[in-house]
């Protein structure tokens, strides 16, 4: 079932699988289970990262946070199968929530598997005046519960004494009968899976899916409540600073600032600090001492210019360009991203950024969590692509890395704008914006509505605001850093040697030809515009000298900045996509882009010299086009927004 | 003709007299009636919210989601869902 996994384990070891809620502190449990060391594999047909470790001769596994298991998304489905394969679940509970939480427990009981629970924020529930009648607790479920406050690492010794212990717990027993009438051969959690209707699982046993999903769920929930009622001895208020700030984030007086203000901190400290200063330190490494020093070795064996040396250590050679990008440049901008992501997602703010912003971006076909990648992309939109593993569903996910391929210009391409825009005034840039802002909104919206699929509806779960701790987050980014070079490696050999070859057998010289009829028929620009445009695929910065030594008119170098900026922003930015996306889908969306960017420019260009010719191209007239084609946008996604929508 | 009035006016009314979960007030306390999606019926229970809960409207982010507690829980909910949620005043 799961060879990256399956691999791992030891002849003669138990898989131990931590499962839980969302926000109930695996990852510290997992760390304190495994020690430092810990393998990422990544789940087979998926994005997802899931860790392992090793305690005693045995494998550890961590799973995503769920509510439940069952088929309802790519989370659930991961930790519904590593759960089936499991010898003995950890179940860790979140206290304060136990009402919440024991609808997962009493579920994996009801499949059968060996089971033992961690009583997790014992510290926090104890401040808030709650306690739990644990022993109470273990006798209702039929399984060992332990105590535990896993950051202060208190009750982790107990735990890892009764590890062992885990057994099956008290099965509802409406549903025993039930589940022995299941025919098909099967595991008894498999059963189970079918009686609630799980359409997957019945498929791969063969079996058709129980028709009362919902009852089922019904009742446990009942009996969750119930088990609740009867072990929480007293609940307490809590209304601490954390609570205040909790509802603050959520407030769009306070709200708004308060995103502004984070947003800002995370661009200063990736947009700035590691996407400039680091990686120019770290590029200026590479190609200050790595490459030369690669450069005269090979050419020491080799001889200099020829053609191997060319393919390994040229301008895209394979040992120059792949190692210099992921190391020089990749390496810092995903540490970055990473730490931020995980810092945001222990700390409980993401789901309260999800919630104010919900309403603004739903034009969009997306829900609110799709806010965060599409701001860091105009720092990089590299690492913004990444990032949009934060969202919720594949729908949103595809839709977010689009718009930040196509219409957000990263800190590269803004870097180069400015520069052009300068010479040119304030009109075109005032044009420039217009143009961008409708496209984005017009694209979003076109995707939104066309896109197979419903916008996920926003129903999370607001976490209570934490602390991130350090070690923590520190460990998740490297793991998920280290994880995503090793993968992307291959890519980008791949493409440097791609590139390299195209170089040596003059392949990228007949391109430029090839592109004559786009460049100068279509667009009507200089011939050697080319350029800019086959280095601007690899690199933006690579054509932006060109761009100054031609001398062309301004509405030339504007239709010029406005394809450069739509199409998709470097090698890197299209190997993420290419990684993130599949093959298939990310050429295609590579492809669209390209075909969109040319598109809008050579009608730019039409318009623009269409309206001089008739000698009106003037500041306030270019004012008017663009009036004019931001209020198309805007009528456009009225439009479509007011048609009737498709019965779900 | 007359009955096909009534019937309509009735059904009507009973349109307009349900309350929907956005249009609960802030610190009101509300019980779930009907929640018509399946799926996030199914993903509701699991959360805790199933139909004949009795929640808190904690929070009302204006023309955006509704924010409802129950026991300690947060649970944000977008407007959209939220018209579609039939709540009965408690």
């Amino acid at each position: 079932m799961n060879d990256g996994i399956e691999s791992r384990i030891p002849a003669g070891g138990k898989k131990i699988v931590l499962a839980g809620n969302p926000n109930v502190g695996k990852s510290v449990f997992f760390n304190a289970l495994t020690g430092l060391y810990a393998d990422v594999a990544n789940y087979p047909g998926t994005t997802l990262d899931i860790a392992c470790g090793r305690y005693n001769g045995d494998v550890v596994i961590d799973t995503p946070g769920v509510y439940g298991v069952s088929s309802y998304s790519e989370e659930e489905e991961i930790t519904r199968d590593i759960i089936l394969v499991a010898d003995i679940v950890v179940n860790i509970v979140d206290m304060v929530h136990l009402e919440r939480d024991l609808f997962l427990t009493l579920q994996i009981i009801d499949m059968g598997i060996p089971i033992i629970m961690a009583l997790n924020m014992a510290d926090e529930a104890e401040r808030g005046g709650m306690k739990i009648n644990h022993a109470l607790l273990e006798e209702l479920l039929g399984i060992p519960v332990v105590p535990t406050a896993a950051v202060h690492h208190t009750g982790i010794d107990e735990l890892k004494e009764k590890i062992y212990q885990a057994r099956p717990g008290l099965v509802d027993s409406s549903l025993v009968e039930k589940i022995s009438q299941v025919s098909t051969p099967c595991s008894r959690g498999e059963a189970l899976l079918i009686l609630e209707g799980d359409p997957v699982v019945s498929q791969r046993c063969g079996a058709a899916p129980g028709a009362e999903p919902e009852s089922i769920y019904r009742s446990r929930r009942e009996r969750a409540n119930q088990i609740a009622s009867l072990v929480v001895k007293e609940a307490g208020e809590n209304q601490g600073f954390a609570d205040k700030l909790g509802r603050w984030m959520l407030l769009p007086v306070t709200g708004f600032p308060l995103l502004l203000l984070t947003l800002w901190g995370i661009y200063e400290l990736v947009g700035v600090f590691i996407a400039q200063f680091i990686v120019g330190f770290t590029e200026q490494i590479m190609s200050g001492y790595y490459e030369p020093v690669i450069r005269s070795l090979l050419g020491g064996f080799l001889g200099p210019g020829s053609v191997l040396t060319t393919i390994l250590a040229g301008q895209y050679g394979v040992l120059t360009l792949t190692v210099t990008y992921l190391i020089g440049l990749l390496l810092p901008l995903v540490l970055g991203i990473f730490l931020v992501m995980a810092i945001l997602e222990d700390s409980g703010y993401l789901p309260r950024i999800a919630t104010l912003v919900d309403r603004s971006v739903s034009a969009l076909g997306l829900n609110g969590q799709a806010i965060i990648p599409l701001i860091l992309g105009f720092g990089c939109v590299t690492m913004a692509c990444i990032s949009t593993r934060l969202l919720s569903s594949e729908r949103e996910r595809r839709i977010a890395i689009f718009l930040l391929a196509f219409g957000v210009p990263c800190s590269a391409q803004l870097a180069i704008i400015m520069a052009v825009f300068a010479g040119l005034g304030p009109t075109y840039l005032l044009l420039y914006i217009l143009i961008l802002f409708s496209i984005l909104v017009t694209t979003g919206t076109f995707l939104g509505r066309y896109l197979p699929g419903v916008p996920a509806p926003l129903l999370i779960e607001l976490p209570p605001l934490r602390l991130p701790q350090p070690k923590n987050f520190i460990k998740k980014a490297w793991t998920r850093s280290y994880n995503f070079i090793k993968e992307a490696l291959p890519l980008f050999a791949g493409g440097a040697l791609f590139l390299s070859i195209l170089e040596v057998t003059g392949l990228l010289q007949g391109l430029r030809v090839l592109l004559t009829p786009l460049t100068v028929n279509w667009l009507h620009l200089p011939p050697e515009i080319a350029d800019v445009f086959i280095m601007g695929a690899i690199r933006k910065e690579f054509g932006a000298a060109t761009i100054m030594n031609l001398h062309m008119l301004p509405i030339q170098d504007f239709v010029v900045m406005l394809t450069l900026t739509l199409t998709v922003p470097c090698i890197a930015s299209t190997m993420v996509i290419l990684k993130e996306r599949g093959w298939r889908e990310g050429i295609l969306i590579w492809c669209v882009i390209y075909a969109l960017a040319f598109l809008i420019g050579g009608v730019t260009a039409h318009l623009l010299e269409a309206l001089s010719k008739a000698g009106v191209l003037n500041a306030s007239a270019s004012l008017l086009f663009g009036l004019i084609i931001f209020l198309t946008g805007t009528v456009l996604i009225l439009s479509m927004r007011c048609r009737p929508r498709k019965a779900d | 003709m007359i009955m096909i009035i009534i019937i309509f006016i009735v059904v009507i009314l009973g349109e307009v007299t349900t309350v929907r979960l956005d249009k609960a007030n802030k610190g009101q306390i509300v019980k779930i009636t009907e929640i018509p999606n399946d799926r996030v019926r199914v993903q509701a229970i699991r959360f805790g919210l199933s139909e004949g809960a009795v929640v808190t409207c904690r929070e009302v982010v204006p023309a955006g989601p509704v924010i409802v507690t129950r026991n300690k829980q947060e649970i944000a909910i977008g407007r959209n869902l939220a018209k579609t949620i039939s709540v009965e005043p408690c």
